[in-house]
């Protein structure tokens, strides 16, 4: 045997003759592509004619990465953790819930304040005392006072999104916040108090209510109701994680949901103007199919005059309802390319924005998604449909494993040419677990627009370039943005899962100019929701729509902001308002808030106020 | 010798031959950790992977100090995607082969698979160290970095394997992907081209191309090609939505409908297989 097991292992010859069989085994399986699918490379296609149809227009050639963003929500006096289960995040209701952020001016003093909606936990939810949400007064000197207490913003539970709108036509815009189990509806009494008008209104809704928008669907002057509704699950009844295949990411143990959960449907709600409103779900052919909405944007996607209505649903196509003119829309997201990805895929849609990026006059869209996918950039054909562009336009590598809630449309730097900001947070805490490259908390993404360039607007993510405010890591879910100092330059309000809002505001900033336009409609409704903005100085044209809602559960001031360049002066602003009039103001100095009142014309101008506050 | 005959026979592909005097030669002697080693080889190419791993564990235990034997452990389980079994094996074996390019490339896919990425990358780079035209380096290293959305490295990756391993199809579908995203859709088409040279019954090379000739409004052969796909793949999604929107290039709303109703129909026989399962019963 001694013998015998020497000359074996001196038969280096046949150990090796072993090993190059094993080899051809090796290859065999390495040839197997691995089980996380890049899908990154696989998009991009149907694009060349939607790029070529764009004009080449001029930009101020200013660095990118001038504009500074600091965190400042302490210091403002924001002081709000949002609550939204445990850190494990078990269940689905821990990971998606809450998280809406409302800038919107509830007092008229000219300065937007701010509105946080709060989550909950199992168990404050189970014995009805879940935390509140707060309502920030703006103080106008870059500070904010906390006036929940006294303010009748009242109602507490598992609080999920928010929405802004003046549904009475009084001039004082009123609050919907969506909620699992039951919405509600604020009216404000225009003292600095609200009052829960819910049942009175009829817009309790049902379900787990997320994203919502007011728009004025019928063009009758008064604001009817978008509510998206998520799942149509008992949160009591839950699977645990593991527990299904589709309670797992990429093996790993994980939430159940949405996938193998039943969607729960979107409610339309139509405004009677008396305070009053109808669901109109059914009639007018909302969500049949019950898919999982989260974002909400209204916008005139065909130019026909009527508001359509885009929902980024999770998991399943997201809709982009046509309104028909007689009370009834159609889901026309298959056919107008913007149900899928490139490819047909069911996404993960979180938030959402309607905007012309590229200024061309058609308003485009921007959408949010889980990690291993891309975000959406939709851009409007002017035919009825749309081209995914993310990729093009490079938005397709940089956004490839973060998980994008907030998405908005906005012009960071003044330079004419809207930008995106994407608010990121993952939505397994078991992912850190693995070295994956992707982390539960993420920083948001920066997409600076760089113009046209041969045809197709380019964006750059510059947000590690961007100052401390874009370096933060942390969960975010809400986004809304609003120049809350009326300086001319926006700033950004990000919420955090279980933990504290970011404010994000310029720590140092470029010399643009800009202008901001506040609608106020006499035969439309009063906010001029759905107004469509034509602004012109020198050599740029720019548009926008006012809008309510959109981004992932809440809603950015309703005053539109243009960011005018080098340019110091508006040559013309035309606003288009729902009830088919045009007001045309012309010769205008920037660097002012102007007050556009319907049929009237420029019926208040404020400059900015000087420096930051 | 019985180690030659044995290894003659599996190189021979005499698998059953191999297997019979395999057996007979760990009867006789069982304490051989090298008859043992050929055992489980001749179990691992019959099929037998649950013997192949006794016997492979067997001839470890009696002698660790033979690498080859993690090795051919983290086959074996590498063939039924046993990931996190096939590392430990191949983290054995480079500690006591720490050169083998090839074992670096192999636990680069096990790590991979098992969600550790960056390690993963690591092990690709490593291996190329060792071996700069190691086959299937390139592409896996190419691989791993497209799943973190760095296409640019990606794609430098692809064009390496394509140079190295010029034969192999995958690579030049990867690299097309990625000229297509780019823009570049003539080099994409190119690349695309060569694929289906390589791999014409491969459904996704066909759908490759398809996409580089929408890309270049070349919609009638556009269409012949993803009907290739879907006469390859039934029942794909992707062919069906892609087809939808070259019909509604073409001004073919009937028949853009048509496929517009299959993906939706796809998806929703998806979505009803999957209904429930998350929920407690």
């Amino acid at each position: 045997m001694a013998t015998y097991s020497s000359s074996l292992q001196a038969s280096l010859g046949s150990k090796k003759a072993c090993l190059v069989v094993l080899l051809a085994a090796a290859c065999l399986l390495l040839s197997e592509p691995g089980t996380t699918s890049p899908r990154v490379g696989r998009a991009a296609s149907l694009t060349a004619r939607a790029g070529a149809q764009r004009p080449a227009r001029g930009r101020a050639s200013v660095p990118a990465n001038l504009d500074q963003f600091i965190e400042v929500a302490e210091r403002a006096g924001i002081h709000f953790s949002l609550t939204s289960g445990g850190p494990e995040k078990r269940y689905i209701i821990e990971a998606k819930g809450g998280g809406g952020a409302a800038w919107f001016d509830y007092n008229n003093d000219g300065f937007p304040d701010l509105f946080l909606v709060n989550g909950s936990t199992f168990e404050a939810w189970r014995q009805g005392t879940s935390p509140p949400s707060h309502l920030y007064r703006n103080n106008g000197d870059g500070t904010f006072t906390d006036v929940s207490k006294g303010s009748g913003l009242n109602h507490t539970g598992w609080g999920m999104g928010v929405c802004v709108g003046d549904y009475d036509n009084d001039g004082y815009d009123d609050l919907y916040v969506t909620y699992y189990g039951g919405n509600v509806l604020y009216h404000n009494n225009g003292n600095g108090t609200f009052t829960d008008v819910t049942d009175k209104a009829g817009v309790r809704g049902h379900g787990w209510g997320m994203g919502c928008a007011f728009g004025d669907t019928d063009n009758d002057g008064y604001l009817d109701l978008y509510v998206a509704n998520y799942l149509d699950v008992d949160i009591n009844h839950l699977g645990e994680p593991g527990s299904a295949p589709n309670c797992t990411y990429r093996g790993i143990a994980t939430f159940c949901g949405p996938r193998g959960l039943p969607g729960g449907r979107d409610i339309l709600f139509h405004n009677n103007r008396n305070g009053t409103f109808t669901d109109v779900t059914e009639r007018a052919g909302i969500d049949p199919h019950a898919y999982s909405g989260l974002g909400v944007v209204m916008g005139d996607y065909d130019g026909d005059g009527r508001l359509d209505i885009y929902v980024a649903n999770d998991s399943t196509p997201s809709s982009l309802y046509h309104n028909n003119g007689d009370g009834t829309f159609t889901d026309v997201g298959p056919q107008a390319g913007v149900a899928y990805s490139d490819e047909g895929q069911e996404q993960a849609g979180m938030g959402t924005d309607f905007a012309d990026y590229d200024n061309d006059g058609w308003g485009d869209l921007v959408k949010g998604n889980f990690s291993d996918d891309t975000k959406n950039l939709y851009h409007n054909n002017r035919d009825g449909t749309f081209t995914d562009v993310t990729y093009q336009a490079g938005l397709g590598g940089a956004g490839w494993l973060f998980t994008t809630f907030g998405a908005k449309f906005l012009d960071y730097d003044n330079d004419g040419w809207k930008d995106i900001f994407l608010a990121d947070g993952q939505t397994f805490p078991q992912m850190d677990r693995y070295p994956t490259g992707i982390t539960y908390a993420e920083r948001n993404l920066l997409f600076h627009n760089l113009g046209t360039q041969r045809g197709q607007v380019k964006f750059e993510e510059v947000g590690l370039r961007s100052g401390p405010g874009l370096a933060i890591k942390k969960v975010s879910r809400g986004l809304a943005v609003a120049d809350y100092d009326n300086d001319g330059d926006l700033e950004i309000i990000v919420t955090n899962m279980n933990d504290s809002p970011d404010l994000l505001r310029h720590a140092r900033k470029n010399l643009h100019h800009s202008i901001i336009i506040k609608t106020v409609g006499t035969r439309s409704n009063r906010d001029g929701l759905g107004a469509e903005i034509k602004v012109v100085a020198d050599s740029l044209t720019q548009y926008d729509t006012v809008r309510s809602g959109g981004s992932y559960l809440s809603s950015s001031d309703l005053r539109l902001h243009f960011g005018l360049g080098a340019t110091a002066r508006v040559d013309r602003i035309e606003v288009h308002w729902p009830s088919g009039v045009t007001d045309v103001v012309k010769d205008l100095p920037a660097d002012h808030i102007l007050t556009v009142t319907e049929g009237q014309g420029v019926t208040a101008s404020k400059a900015f106020h000087k420096g930051t506050l | 010798m019985l180690v030659d005959k044995i290894s003659q026979e599996i190189a021979a592909g005499r698998t059953e031959g191999a297997l019979n005097t395999a057996r007979r030669a760990v009867d006789r002697y069982p304490k051989s950790a090298l008859l043992l080693q050929l055992l489980g080889v001749a179990e691992f190419k019959a099929g037998l992977n649950d013997a192949a791993r006794q016997s492979l564990r067997r001839a470890v235990e009696l002698d660790p100090s033979i690498p080859e034997n993690y090795f051919n452990l983290a086959l074996v389980d590498l063939s039924e995607k046993r990931y996190a079994s096939a590392a430990s094996s191949l983290e054995a074996f480079l500690r006591l082969k720490p050169h083998s390019a090839q074992a670096h490339l192999l636990l680069g896919r096990a790590y991979q698979n098992l969600n550790r990425t960056q390690p993963a990358i690591e092990q690709f780079r490593q291996a190329i160290v060792l071996s700069s035209h190691l086959p299937l380096a390139h592409y896996h290293l190419g691989f791993a970095y497209q799943s973190q959305g760095n296409l640019d490295a990606a794609f430098k990756e692809f064009e390496k394997e394509i140079k190295a391993n010029p034969e192999f199809s995958d690579a030049y579908l990867l690299a097309g992907n990625i000229q297509l995203e780019r823009g570049n859709t003539e080099a994409a088409e190119g690349l695309f081209r060569q694929a289906v040279r390589l791999k014409p019954d491969s459904f996704e090379v066909h759908y490759g191309l398809a996409r580089a000739l929408l890309a270049r409004d070349e919609l009638a052969e556009a269409e012949l090609e993803l009907h290739r796909v879907l006469a390859l793949s039934p029942g794909n999604v992707e062919a069906h939505y892609i087809l939808a929107r070259t019909y509604q290039r073409m001004g073919k709303a009937a028949a853009a409908a048509q496929q517009f109703r299959a993906v939706a129909e796809l998806h929703e026989r998806q979505r009803g297989e999957q209904s429930g399962i998350a929920a407690r019963h």
